[in-house]
């Protein structure tokens, strides 16, 4: 597998669709303080699938999250889609993250008490227009299965609900943290795969954060983080195919 | 079918995987509202039934009591426009009752038209006829009265007045509008069948038997709608001052000058008192039995209400604190804070819907039923029971709207979440000693069964305050309940024991001699005798007064103890008056000070008194003197209206026949006969405290339940954990409970002293609208003990639905966080 022809050419020609300028998120803890991003600056394309590498504490996560709007940046700027998020206010953040973000988690975090048709709706619902739950439940492999409880269901299917919720939105961005970290390893790969084929197929920005390395090699590009910093930037001139990943 | 979002149906499936906290709940508010609406209903039930009552028969607007007045002055008054004046009777006979004793009972005959039904406070006849035509000996008895001497239209009735006895036939059972509540005066509200009733006779027989041929002493003044009522009633004192009455008293007098009275004495002033329906005797009870009804239905709900309030913010909080992850998914994916807000609040909103409801659906039910209880305790002829839908309208709203308000700062937080902080797991908390372990050094040396317990007290304090207030509600309610038993034994013993020492107290009719006390105390088989005086009086100061009955006893009297407030006895002085502290209270003197004296009725004038002391009389508390002050004072030389005496062992009915047989004797009321009575009111006050006992303990464990199964859910993992690593079920269970009953020790200590003090703040409030009583709370150390002893056992019982989920709960679930 090669990068994508779109990724190339969005690259060649085309304006960032994720830009961080000389962002930093310090926290304080008492007298001590911790800079989890150090002066991050990045431009991420439309269509591509970006792995970020680090060890524990890197600031992957917390990179995720100010991407996503979760989180805000002591300094700096992002700018998402054309959208310049640091300057949102807490409202339209919550606007920008329904309409632009998809999330998956590590831990899944899908609501017990609703089914895996009701867990999608649960997303769908804050927006008009948007895919049918049995459509996206269908395209992630679960057609059989929409009537079942989180807890009814194996990791890997609850896994794929939240795959299936994160798309419900039509996001423009999906951020994924650690998405096969619960997981065993064969059915980590079948995620990988079905958020690859989403990548390939919907155009979509695919950011995924993981401390296992092997898992660099399907991305397009992969960035290490260190210390809050961006360490290493390594273009994937041939991504690897997820099925055959070891790790 | 209702459309619903997956919002709602997540609000709907997290109230049922926890139905039993949120039910628990739900059934404190309905617990609330059910007594809110049950109670006010039934005291706007009764309050109509009462009115009602006193349309239909006519109950006059005004009433008039003199010592003598010719009919014709009635007639006048008969004649303003927009009058009707009735004129009646009024005496005391006694009735032999005819019984191996030769029992008495005291009777109060209340003259009604001969051949007509009367114009003013007509009757309604529940079983045989009125009067018949012509001169018949006829007597109406009111029901009570007739069933507790089993006396039916047919029988006949004999009564004696001054040497005579006359055998009367009992035409029919009749309800009087003045007599629904039948007592002897203001200051003996409570007055039972045995000993006393209200017997209607025709009123030519009556004029005969008092020798008030052409006279009346009462009149009952009706008023059509539109009249100025002031006026008419200037117009009838000059009426009244036209055939002598040159003084008009009621209830509530103004203060007038001594140098006045002193002229009035020596002149012979005739009084008249004038009271409104208001505060006619009967319509006053009631009313003032009904307000505290209508008190009840207030506070009883804000306890409840009050507590499901603290269990729903509570609930909540940690409800928000188990849902962090939902909270910051649902911010992560677009919900507004707005919409998680509003969220948590839902849930509020759902238990209040739904408890407030069933609430109001069961105190209509009470209601009828409390309703029907009520009317029929009095015989009431005409009850209404109505659904009053402002009230379940309210009690639904006020159900609803506090839960909600508690809601709001659990679902606050729920919304101020950051949502990257609110997916993050929350940092463990810092160890530290906790409090305890800095005040008692040895704790780290317990064993594993003491140590834990004690330590997780105190190092989730919030989480051990919850529990405490589940436990202390419980334990204020129990107590609450128990004190109510107390203050009735108290009561009882009080008078029984620390005050009356007579066995029985032999009424006179009307004023008699003191001398009587002499006869009956050389009767063979009396011990003792000591006559006393009673004369209805207002005590005055400015322009505070109270209208009580002074009583006139022998200094250092063996019959009767008068109890200072501090538990001491005293004794009457010729220095001056003793007040009872609920006067004293409400005139605002103090021992020193000076009092003025008005007579309610006939002509002695006004006088002042010292205040020499003060007594705590829980009933009928009333104003002492020396005997013969007291008769100098009533300008009474000599005179007595009743005995006490003390007998050798139990008097054998020949002697008591034979002080019956005493021509002044009208009844005798034997000491045991106010305990038979409080034995027979008691049904109904055990069943009362019972339903409040039932209350308190379901209220205790609804909040307790809760709060243990919260505490224990929160630590599912930490329990997990310590079965996993080899501790058996019984010394985990053991741990739990240990640290419930430490919980609940501190419950206890708080929940007793509060429970004092809300069950005085309960009596004050009953007993502030009622004149004559004054009630302090009364606690047993026995209640104590109870109520804490009971607050434990509702603590061991709540807890074992929890303690069971523990010990069933799967290991490899909650150790990989996956049940959430």
């Amino acid at each position: 597998m090669s990068v994508s022809s779109d990724v190339r050419t969005a690259r060649q020609t085309g304006k960032p669709l994720i830009r961080l300028e000389h962002v930093s998120k310090i926290y304080r803890m008492g007298k001590v303080e911790v800079r989890a991003l150090d002066d991050i600056s990045l431009e991420i394309w439309p269509g591509e699938f970006i792995v970020f590498l680090g060890p524990s504490g890197s600031g992957k996560t917390t990179l995720l999250n100010v991407i996503g709007g979760l989180d805000s940046p002591s300094s700096g700027r992002v700018v998402v889609n054309g959208i310049d998020v640091t300057a949102l206010s807490s409202k339209k953040l919550t606007l920008f993250r329904r309409t632009e973000i998809g999330f998956v988690f590590q831990f899944f975090n899908l609501i017990p008490t609703l089914t895996a048709k009701e867990n999608v709706e649960f997303a769908a619902d804050l927006v008009n227009n948007h895919p049918q739950a049995d459509e996206l439940l269908d395209a992630v492999g679960l057609g059989e299965r929409k009537k079942h409880f989180p807890a009814e269901l194996s990791g890997g299917e609850n896994q794929r609900i939240a795959i299936a919720r994160a798309l419900a939105t039509d996001p423009s961005v999906m951020l994924c943290d650690e998405p096969s970290g619960s997981l065993d390893f064969e059915t980590g790969k079948l995620i990988f795969k079905l958020l690859r084929d989403l990548n390939r197929q919907n155009n979509k920005v695919m950011c995924v954060v993981t401390h296992n390395a092997p898992i660099g090699e399907i991305a397009d590009r992969v960035i290490r983080l260190r210390d809050g910093k961006i360490a290493d930037v390594a273009v994937n001139e041939h991504p690897l195919d997820p099925d055959q990943l070891r790790w | 079918m209702v459309a619903i979002n997956n919002l709602q149906r997540k609000l709907l499936r997290d109230m049922g995987s926890s139905k039993a906290q949120f039910g628990a709940v739900a059934a404190v508010i309905a617990l609330g509202i059910a007594t809110f609406a049950g109670v006010y209903a039934s005291y706007l039930n009764l309050h109509v039934s009462y009115e009602y009552t006193y349309d239909v028969l006519q109950m006059g607007d005004y009433f008039i009591t003199v010592d003598y007045l010719p009919e014709r002055a009635v007639r006048e008054m008969h004649e303003i426009p927009g009058v009707h004046a009735e004129g009646q009777v009024v005496g005391n006979v006694k009735l032999d009752m005819d019984t191996a004793g030769g029992e008495r009972v005291e009777a109060r005959i209340v003259s009604l038209p001969s051949d007509s039904r009367p114009l003013v406070s007509d009757v309604t006849i529940v079983s045989g006829t009125y009067f018949s035509p012509g001169d018949k000996r006829e007597v109406l008895l009111p029901p009570l009265f007739a069933e507790y001497h089993d006396l039916q239209p047919g029988d006949s009735l004999t009564i004696e007045h001054g040497a005579s006895k006359t055998s009367y036939r009992v035409a029919g059972i009749a309800i009087h509008p003045e007599y629904l509540w039948v007592s002897k005066s203001a200051e003996e509200p409570i007055a039972t069948a045995k000993t006393f009733g209200v017997i209607f006779m025709p009123q030519q027989r009556v004029e005969e038997m008092f020798g008030m041929q052409g006279m009346v002493n009462q009149i009952g003044l009706a008023f059509d709608d539109g009249v100025a009522v002031d006026e008419t009633i200037e117009q009838v004192k000059r009426i009244l001052t036209r055939y002598g009455i040159k003084r008009f008293t009621s209830k509530d007098d103004q203060q007038v000058g001594v140098g006045t009275r002193k002229i009035d004495i020596v002149q012979g002033v005739r009084t008249a008192y004038m009271v409104p329906r208001e505060d006619q005797l009967s319509y006053d009870l009631l009313k003032a039995d009904l307000e505290g009804l209508r008190q009840m239905a207030v506070m009883l709900p804000v306890l409840f209400l009050g507590l499901a309030a603290l269990a729903i913010y509570i609930l909540l909080g940690r409800l928000v604190e188990s849902q962090r992850v939902q909270i910051g998914l649902m911010r992560a994916l677009g919900y507004t804070k707005a919409q998680v807000l509003g969220h948590f609040v839902d849930f509020a909103l759902v238990m209040g819907l739904l408890g407030s409801t069933i609430g109001a659906l069961l105190g209509q039910l009470m209601a009828s039923a409390l309703t029907t209880y009520y009317a029929g305790f009095l015989r009431l002829p005409f009850i209404q029971v109505v659904p009053q839908w402002g009230v379940l309208a309210v009690g639904i709203g006020v159900g609803t709207i506090v839960p909600v308000m508690a809601s709001v700062m659990p679902a606050w937080a729920s919304a101020r979440m950051h949502p990257a902080e609110a997916m993050r797991p929350p940092a463990p908390p810092a160890g530290h000693r906790t409090f305890i372990e800095i005040l008692l050094p040895f704790v780290p040396r317990l064993h594993s069964i003491f140590k834990l317990p004690l330590r997780n007290m105190f190092r989730h304090p919030r989480r051990t305050l919850f529990m405490a207030t589940g436990v202390m509600s419980a334990a204020v309610l129990i107590l609450v309940s128990l004190s109510m038993l107390d203050m009735v034994q108290d009561m009882t013993g009080n008078l029984l024991d620390k005050t009356q020492h007579y066995d029985a107290r032999v009424i006179l009719q009307g004023t008699g001699s003191a001398s009587t006390a002499t006869h009956i105390a050389h009767l063979e088989g009396v011990e003792a005798a000591e006559a006393l005086l009673d004369q209805p009086y207002r005590v005055k100061l400015g322009d505070v007064s109270q209208a009580t009955s002074i009583r006139g006893i022998l200094p250092d009297s063996i019959m009767y103890s008068l109890i200072t407030p501090d538990g001491g006895t005293t004794s009457v002085s010729e220095e001056g008056i003793i007040l009872p502290t609920f006067i004293s209270e409400k005139l605002g003197v103090e021992v020193g000070d000076t009092v003025y004296l008005e007579p309610l009725v006939g002509t002695v004038g006004e006088s002042e008194a010292v205040v020499v002391g003060l007594i705590s009389e829980p009933m009928g508390g009333r104003p002492y003197l020396p005997l013969d002050k007291a008769q100098e004072l009533f300008n009474l030389p000599g005179a007595a209206t009743s005995v006490f005496v003390k007998f050798y062992g139990e008097p054998s009915p020949e002697l008591l026949e034979r002080i019956y047989n005493m021509p002044e004797v009208a009844s005798i009321e034997q000491a045991s006969s106010f305990r038979e009575y409080m034995d027979e009111s008691m049904g109904a006050m055990y069943a009362m405290v019972g339903v409040m006992l039932a209350m308190s303990f379901g209220l205790g464990m609804a909040i307790v339940f809760n709060g243990v199964t919260v505490n224990v859910l929160d630590r599912r993992r930490e329990i997990a954990i310590m079965r996993a690593i080899g501790m058996s079920d019984r010394q985990l269970a053991s741990i739990i409970t240990m640290e419930n009953l430490g919980t609940a020790f501190i419950g206890i200590l708080i929940g007793l002293p509060a429970g004092y003090r809300v069950a005085n703040f309960i009596m004050e409030a009953q007993t502030a609208s009622m004149e004559n009583v004054s009630f302090a709370a009364i606690i047993y150390p026995r209640s104590y003990v109870i109520a804490a002893v009971l607050s434990i056992i509702i603590m061991l019982l709540s807890q074992m639905p929890a303690i069971k989920r523990l010990t069933t709960m799967s290991l490899p679930t909650v150790t990989k966080g996956w049940a959430e």
